[in-house]
């Protein structure tokens, strides 16, 4: 064959992400993508809601102008220090999914107590480790089984 | 308090464990069934891959190409494993196929320790089987009734079942083409299969799956209740531990990691391994999982179409601002009309696409340990072959997609890549190279660590191949250790082997305790007087190897005979050229020697008795024999003691016979015999005993009887003239004869131009040689494998660079050619048997002392005492 087209992954189109530079005529001078700006709106809409309740208590303008305005820059912060775990292969349902996972499926029982499930077929199979873990060598003289001085199952250099 | 604790533990990472509830609810034969899906399993065949050519490797990645193509529409799930060295069964197999190991000498334990060294040999070292199964998703889960009327062998009642029966044997067929050459799984290997998924990194029952290919219900549950997953919320590790009643149970941590971006590539034409492969290389075990789906074109129009979309907007967008959009843009909208196209236009090689998450697990007995083997597949992977790996949380997720029938993750690190791109993994190249039994040679060190076996007569039994392998390496390559160890387990499995080695470091295996009371080395130019002496060189016949007393005295009547013409022959070089023109010399000689007879115990010097009691001519003769018995190589054949005769034991058949000649001089071939000097002269003799003696070894023997030959430095061999004819008797008559013709030199042309024996080769070792042409030729003439890697040939053991120590692993480099043609680089291992190593040991000199030397230093004022001269000047 005189030339073999190279071969790559999907990858360059699928990674990219629109981003909103401003309205027309305006630019901003940050390119955030959509994700980065709805998480930014979300968890200022939180925050906001979080202190204008608190600084209503004082003084209902108070909460009501003061809160969405302080609210802006620990919104920001908390995307920023977020944003950067979210990428192409990281999107926002991986971690939707992973983050409650690992504490969801746990299932503190102590060993003592778990259910041993009974199997009728091949329960002397399952707990016949000790072919595995005290091995045996071949040897000519057929009633000799000498088993290694160090039984070891693992990965020697 | 205790619920603070018992929330605190729960919320920050107390140990937990898994309940591990398997989504495969029924396992018949190679079929998997899950609550929503039938899988089958195949186990794909091993393919050759190094040293082969450029268009050998393009055929096989196109085969599987298109395999995965036709698969569009399936989902698959590529699993690749290892399994340790079954060591039983190769001391068991070779055991069988030894008939008559050499028998064992009184206070050194013989066949038994032979068996027992390779053995504990091959369990602690890190050589494993590679095993990779594809699983395939053949579609929903049939009813449980069409399952057990297929396990039970009847034809199916219903179309449904019929319509299931044809697909599979279909899928059967399809998988089982050349590039995958598949087969399903076997019962055994389906346990094994299920055993290791839930326990990775564990070894696994020996008996697993005996007791029939089908698991149904409650006895799935046989594969997770033995082991317990173990881990700690955003862990990097999962914590398994195998469990045994009365046993110490057995702990693993095994890390999940997961490829991220991989680059564009012109496969396999840049040389690079594929990307499976890689971590063959790597002195880390590594399992693989790549799970997806194999996305037909009508599919991923839509996406493929939205992607382009999505890119020219957004670069669109930035123009509208007028601002230039990133290069990435630009290249994506690039790709993205590529992939467009490809999907609607191309045929299905080209079209289809993988699309699924691909890990790979790494563990360890400490978690330290776990995480350090992490590290270095992920540096590998980053530095030489750019692809990104990451090691993500979720680990416990991560490691259930490993066990057949299980679901994985749609969302994170999902790759997409064409099916070509996929089948460049290459999971199931393989190098295994090598006879199927025999004894255990070495190893690969190419591209995984895999044990050679080597015997000698496997072409000649099995195969009807001759049996000729050349060894070519330069001084210093490790050839005397190679012939060293192939006679070490000829000897000891009771096969009758002579070595002709003219520099002599082999003989000392005739010193080694096991072998001492079966060896023999004669020594042609150092040893006692009489050691060569014609008579005794043909042992007497023993009755007990005859079936009847007539062909016993048919063959003592031969032997007789034959030591009368050998020593005819004999004296007969012995004398100058002008005696021998004279007919009379013929008849004089040859009255004496009949009249001495043929018996073992005659003495050479009663032929020179008898022809002084014969005329003056007979006289004359006498003298010059008696002059020639008086030279140093001519007392080989004349013993001291004139009167004695030889005990028959000298001449009994030993097993190992070491012939070496240090220091003979032979004569060139151009000039004529009367010019030859005294030493030339009896060179002769001497090697003409020596040929002779070679091939009555090899030809008194019964023709099925293994037999093994080294011709070490056949060079030397090519130069004389009985020798040459010696040679290339020896590789005609390999086949037919069961015998092992192993011949060592240092160039290529030594064996090739001996006599027409290339298609004699069987095999081939080639060691190092530095000369590119000299490799270029052993690569072309001896391996058969293109030239491109005659470089390969020169970077075998490589030499120390200076001030670094001699590198002991990469000593004994070779390329080995197998019976069947595969090729692969290998190491000679002669460790695992101590004596023999002490034995070969062959450089020369006294053991040097390890010199430290310092660095250069760069500033002279640095040199504390350069001159003798004290920090004041003044002289020490």
């Amino acid at each position: 064959m005189s030339r073999v087209p190279s071969i790559r992954t999907d990858d360059a189109p699928r990674r990219l992400r629109a981003v909103w530079l401003g309205p027309r005529g305006h630019t901003l001078s940050w390119a955030w993508e959509y994700r980065r700006w709805a998480t930014f709106g979300a968890i200022w809409l939180g925050f906001s809601a979080v202190l204008g309740l608190i600084l209503w208590q004082a003084e209902p303008l108070l909460g009501l102008i003061a809160g969405p305005m302080w609210a802006m820059p620990f919104a920001h912060l908390v995307t920023a220090r977020l944003m950067p775990y979210v990428d192409y292969d990281r999107p926002i349902r991986y971690w939707r999914r992973v983050i409650p996972g690992e504490w969801k499926r746990s299932q503190q029982t102590p060993t003592g107590e778990r259910q041993v499930r009974v199997n009728t077929r091949e329960i002397v199979v399952v707990h016949d480790w000790s072919m595995e873990v005290l091995r045996t060598l071949y040897l000519r003289s057929t009633d000799r089984c000498a088993p290694l001085a160090q039984p070891r199952w693992g990965w020697r250099q | 308090m205790n619920i603070g604790k018992g929330l605190k533990n729960r919320v920050f990472g107390r140990e937990r464990v898994v309940e591990l509830d398997l989504e495969a609810r029924e396992i018949v034969g190679h079929l998997l069934v899950t609550r929503t899906s039938l899988w089958g399993w195949y186990g794909l065949a091993p393919q050759e891959w190094t040293f082969t050519s450029e268009d050998t490797r393009t055929r096989l990645w196109d085969q599987n190409v298109h395999r995965y193509a036709q698969l569009a529409g399936h989902a698959i799930r590529v699993r690749t494993s290892s399994r340790p060295f079954p060591a039983y069964d190769f001391a068991r197999k070779l055991d069988q196929d030894t008939p008559n190991p050499l028998p064992d000498v009184p206070g050194v334990e013989t066949f038994d320790t032979y068996l027992e060294a390779q053995q504990r040999r091959l369990h602690t070292s890190l050589l494993d089987d590679k095993i990779v199964t594809l699983g395939v998703r053949l579609g929903d889960a049939p009813p449980v009734k069409i399952l057990r009327s297929m396990v039970r062998g009847e034809a199916p009642s219903t179309g449904a079942g019929a319509k299931l029966l044809e697909e599979i044997k279909q899928l059967n067929q399809h998988l089982a083409g050349t590039g995958f050459d598949a087969r399903p799984l076997s019962p055994t290997q389906m346990a094994w299969l299920m055993h290791r998924s839930c326990s990775l990194g564990m070894p696994v029952p020996p008996h697993a799956g005996v007791a029939g290919g089908e698991w149904t219900g409650e006895d799935l549950y046989a594969f997770t209740d033995p082991v317990d997953w173990f881990y700690k919320p955003m862990g990097r590790t999962v914590r398994l531990v195998g469990l045994t009643p009365g046993e110490k149970p057995v702990e693993r941590h095994v890390a999940v990691l997961t490829l991220g971006r991989m680059p564009t590539r012109e496969f396999p034409q840049d040389g690079i391994d594929p990307w499976m492969l890689a971590t063959d290389r790597l002195a880390v075990p590594v399992e693989w999982s790549a799970s997806g789906y194999l996305v037909p074109p009508t599919a991923l129009r839509s996406a493929v179409e939205f992607e382009r979309n999505r890119a020219e907007n957004i670069d669109k967008h930035y123009r509208e601002h007028e601002e230039t959009p990133p290069p990435a843009v630009t290249r994506g909208i690039k790709e993205a009309i590529a992939t467009y196209d490809e999907v609607t236009e191309g045929d299905a090689r080209t079209a289809v696409r993988f699309a699924g998450p691909i890990r790979a697990a790494v563990w360890g007995t400490t978690e330290d340990e776990c995480l350090s083997h992490a590290r270095t597949l992920m540096d590998r992977y980053g530095e030489s072959y750019r692809i990104e790996v990451a090691h993500p949380p979720g680990q416990v997720e991560l490691l259930r997609e490993f066990i057949p029938g299980e679901l994985w993750a749609l969302s994170g690190y999902q790759r997409r890549m064409s099916v070509g791109y996929f089948a460049a993994g290459m999971p199931h190249v393989s190098s295994s190279v090598g006879t199927p039994t025999g004894p255990y040679l070495g190893y690969t060190t190419a591209t995984a660590r895999r044990a050679v076996l080597h015997d000698g007569h496997f072409p000649m039994e099995r195969l009807n191949a001759p049996g000729v392998v050349p060894i070519v390496a330069e001084p210093g390559g490790g050839k005397s250790t190679l012939v060293g160890v192939l006679a070490y387990h000829s000897v000891t499995r009771g096969q009758p082997t002579i070595i002709l080695d003219p520099s002599g470091p082999l003989a000392r295996l005739c010193q080694m305790p096991s072998f001492a009371p079966h060896a023999r080395h004669l020594n042609l130019t150092d040893a006692e007087p009489g050691t060569l002496a014609p008579w005794q060189l043909i042992p007497e016949p023993q009755p007990q190897e005859f079936r009847s007393e007539r062909e016993y005295g048919r063959a003592k009547a031969r032997a007789h005979a034959e030591r009368k013409q050998l020593g005819f022959d004999t004296f007969r070089m012995m004398l100058p050229n002008t005696t021998l023109r004279n007919p009379a010399t013929d008849k004089r000689l040859r009255d004496a020697i009949r009249y001495v007879g043929g018996s073992v115990s005659v003495n050479p010097h009663q032929v020179i008795k008898m022809l002084r009691a014969g005329d003056e001519y007979a006289r004359e003769i006498a003298d010059l024999l008696e002059e020639s018995s008086e030279f140093p190589l001519g007392e080989l054949i004349f013993p001291t003691d004139r009167s004695s005769e030889f005990t028959a034991e000298a001449a009994t058949d030993k097993q190992l016979v070491v012939i070496t000649m240090p220091g003979l001089v032979l004569p060139s071939p151009d000039t004529d015999r009367d010019h030859w000097s005294i030493e030339e002269l009896f060179a002769q003799p001497l090697l003409h005993l020596a040929a002779f003696y070679t091939s009555r070894f090899i030809y008194r023997r019964s023709m099925g009887e293994r037999k093994n030959i080294f011709l070490d430095e056949s060079h030397f061999m090519g130069n004389w003239g009985s020798g040459r004819a010696l040679f290339v008797r020896l590789g005609r008559d390999s086949r037919k004869w069961n015998t092992a013709v192993y011949t060592s030199s240092q160039h290529p042309e030594d064996v090739l131009s001996v006599g027409r024996v290339e298609a004699l080769i069987g095999g081939a070792l080639v060691g190092r040689l530095e000369d590119l042409d000299i490799a270029e030729k052993a690569m072309t003439g001896l391996l058969r494998a293109p030239k491109e890697y005659a470089t390969a040939v020169t970077k075998l053991s490589p030499r120390p660079a200076p001030g670094s120590t001699f590198d002991v692993s990469r000593t004994g480099e070779f390329i080995y050619r197998d019976c069947y043609g595969r090729v692969d680089k290998i190491r000679v291992d002669r460790d695992w048997a101590p004596e023999l190593a002490t034995v070969l040991e062959t450089t020369p000199g006294l053991p040097r002392l390890a010199s430290k030397e310092a660095p250069p230093q760069l500033f002279i004022d640095e040199v504390a005492d350069l001159f003798g001269l004290g920090r004041d000047g003044a002289a020490a």
